[in-house]
């Protein structure tokens, strides 16, 4: 890697890499159902940047919300904030069967060549009932990825453990055993469309609906190997490899905008603005005072005043 | 009491420790309203580990820090969940819920995985008294291999496959609501969850609301009014009961009190470190009123400034 590309890298996060890349696959006008965490920052970048008209939904009820924050959970009181409708998960999820969603967008831990997901446990040396590692489960991610008409996955892409032959438990439906198997289980969505990481783009083979590399960013085009050697199976990789765009000035921003404390720029939790706060007020030492309150207090409430009155896209 | 007698009173009033002696019993299954950030009532997840209640089984479509915590403290010997938080701000919070299944620390877990949707499915079938609701969510993937309540079959009009969630009628709901009267109308604003359902589909139902309103305020919204009284055995009047996390249009914060909860955080890391948190906010308060002098007043104040600051309850 060049000095120059090595230089534009590290600018990013690669979770802001990963926001950014799936934030251009909402087009306009659409419907979309996100989850928690890079999910939901995923779709909120794509209204505040390119789909002004989308209409976002989470699963706690919230229809067509504004985002004027991201959010860490789908029931934050601020994504009730300017809503259209505020209505039931039981509501959402049977218009999801209906065919009312466009887009999903959920994250992953495992993935396997036909798109399916673990988010259940990592069985180790265990089993279910004594995992290893247990996860968070399905979710509202078992669901969307059943019904969405299309369906988004994204994460961080790890060296080893995540893009796996064998699942330990299937939770997202994705292509099953690939060809034609999805239809035959009279799943109503049309499935995975994409798996968006930081190293990359993949996406399906119409007939076989194996994954294969898609798309690259500019520092990763000599890296296709290193990227393949991340993934168990013989990862197939498109003749005509694109190159995207590392994260544009405007999606940057929208990233500012919507995440003031820093979630998503700083990985250290403990680094954040609001855990300074805390750590300066003396938090480890047990104290809590009014001021930690009053100064986390109006980090958000500022930026929100701000996300209230923001004319979109900006 | 039979369970018909709760339904019909006129003032269904009690204090929380009352509501929890007289509604849930050892063994039995419960659910709570909201789910992870808004509208969970935390107090009542409190108040049953100072009651030292046993061998409960929690059945919800999400989980919160509220089930790490009542599974520390014993309760719980069943989760039948859509969705465990695990993780939360980038610390992992998973030694408690890990022990548990592992090690049979504090005792013995085991746990049942659905779709949220799938739950919701089985809450709604519970509702409206069938035997099971039918659901395409989750047709292909492994909740069928492990979880033994719930079938596919093709379906008699056009032979596909389809999965069946039988009834889900918890024995008791709790639902916290931002305001009810004493009869138990209860008015939910911002997030609805599976509330809808899961309020039919309990046996029964008590209502933890962060304020006791006259039935004229109730009247002025009646489309707000997603628990009639009809389904309501009791009501409790407790505020902040969602603390730490949130409840709209009444207190917020960064999605919880942020202070607060990142102490939790801090302390779940380990079950050690989750004992100890107990002692202190659990068995260390007599009741939510005792919990919320310890919060500080003046702190919960400030969470309500923050939340009015972008939502309010019509009034």
């Amino acid at each position: 890697m060049n000095q120059e590309l090595k230089e534009m890298k590290s600018q990013y996060t690669p979770e802001q890499l990963a926001a950014c890349a799936g934030a251009r696959e909402v087009r306009d006008g659409e419907v979309v159902i996100v989850g928690v965490g890079l999910s939901n920052l995923t779709g909120a970048i794509a209204k505040l940047v390119h789909a002004p008209n989308a209409i976002l939904v989470t699963e706690a009820g919230y229809i067509d919300f504004k985002g004027i924050a991201t959010m860490v959970s789908p029931d934050d009181p601020y994504g009730g904030t300017l809503c259209t409708c505020h209505t039931s998960l039981t509501q959402v999820f049977s218009d999801q069967q209906r065919g009312f969603m466009d887009v999903g967008y959920v994250s992953f831990v495992q993935i396997d060549k036909y798109g399916n997901v673990n988010t259940t446990a990592l069985f180790g040396s265990g089993d279910y009932n004594k995992p290893e590692l247990r996860l968070q489960g399905s979710g509202g991610g078992g669901d969307i990825s059943s019904s969405a008409n299309r369906c988004v996955y994204i994460n961080v892409m790890r060296d080893t453990g995540q893009f796996v032959n064998k699942l330990d438990f299937m939770t997202f439906p994705g292509f099953l055993d690939g060809h034609d198997s999805r239809q035959n289980a009279n799943l109503s969505g049309g499935g995975p469309s994409a798996v968006i990481t930081d190293r990359g783009v993949f996406r399906f083979e119409e007939e076989s609906k194996e994954m294969y590399l898609s798309e690259v960013f500019p520092w990763d085009e000599d890296n296709v190997e290193e990227i393949k050697g991340m993934v168990e199976w013989n990862l197939k990789v498109t003749e005509d490899l694109q190159v995207i765009d590392p994260p544009r000035p405007k999606e940057m921003e929208a990233i500012r905008l919507l995440d003031p404390g820093e979630t998503w720029t700083i990985p250290n939790l403990m680094e954040r603005p609001t855990s300074k706060i805390l750590l300066f007020g003396g938090l480890l030492e047990g104290k809590r005072t009014f001021e930690m309150y009053d100064k986390i207090g109006e980090l958000y409430e500022s930026s929100w005043r701000i996300m209230l009155n923001k004319r979109l896209p900006i | 009491m039979a369970e018909k007698d709760f339904k019909t009173r006129l003032d269904k009033l009690m204090t929380e420790k009352e509501a929890v002696a007289t509604f849930l019993h050892d063994g039995d299954s419960f659910t709570l309203g909201g789910a992870l950030a808004s509208r969970r009532c935390f107090s009542v997840a409190r108040e049953m580990i100072r009651q030292k209640k046993r061998d409960l089984t929690f059945v919800d479509t999400a989980a919160g820090v509220e089930t790490t915590m009542m599974v520390a403290g014993g309760c719980i010997s069943k989760l039948r969940l859509g969705y465990f938080l695990m993780r939360t701000a980038g610390v992992k919070i998973d030694d408690t819920i890990l022990r548990a299944m592992r090690d049979g620390v504090p005792n013995p877990l085991e746990v049942e995985d659905f779709t949220q949707y799938q739950l919701a499915m089985g809450f709604m079938a519970a509702s409206m008294d069938i035997p099971y609701m039918v659901t395409k969510s989750g047709l292909g993937a492994d909740y069928l291999k492990y979880n033994k309540t719930i079938k596919m079959a093709n379906d008699p009009f056009e032979n596909k496959p389809i999965i069946m969630v039988p009834a889900i009628s918890p024995d008791v709901g709790f639902f916290c609501v931002q305001r009810a009267d004493r009869r138990g109308n209860a008015q939910v604003f911002g997030d609805i969850w599976a509330d809808d359902v899961k309020s039919r589909a309990c046996k029964h139902v008590v209502i933890i609301t962060e304020e006791l309103v006259s039935t004229e305020v109730i009247q002025k919204y009646p489309a707000n009014t997603l628990i009639p009284s009809y389904c309501v055995d009791a009501v409790v009047e407790v505020p902040f009961n969602c603390h730490p996390m949130s409840c709209y249009g009444c207190y917020g914060g960064y999605f919880a009190d942020y202070t607060s909860f990142i102490q939790f955080v801090l302390a779940f890391g380990t079950y050690e470190g989750a004992l100890r948190w107990l002692d202190e906010w659990v068995y260390g308060t007599e009741d939510q009123f005792e919990y919320c002098e310890k919060v500080g007043w003046r702190n919960l104040m400030r969470l309500v400034k923050m939340e009015r600051s972008i939502n309010r309850l019509p009034e």
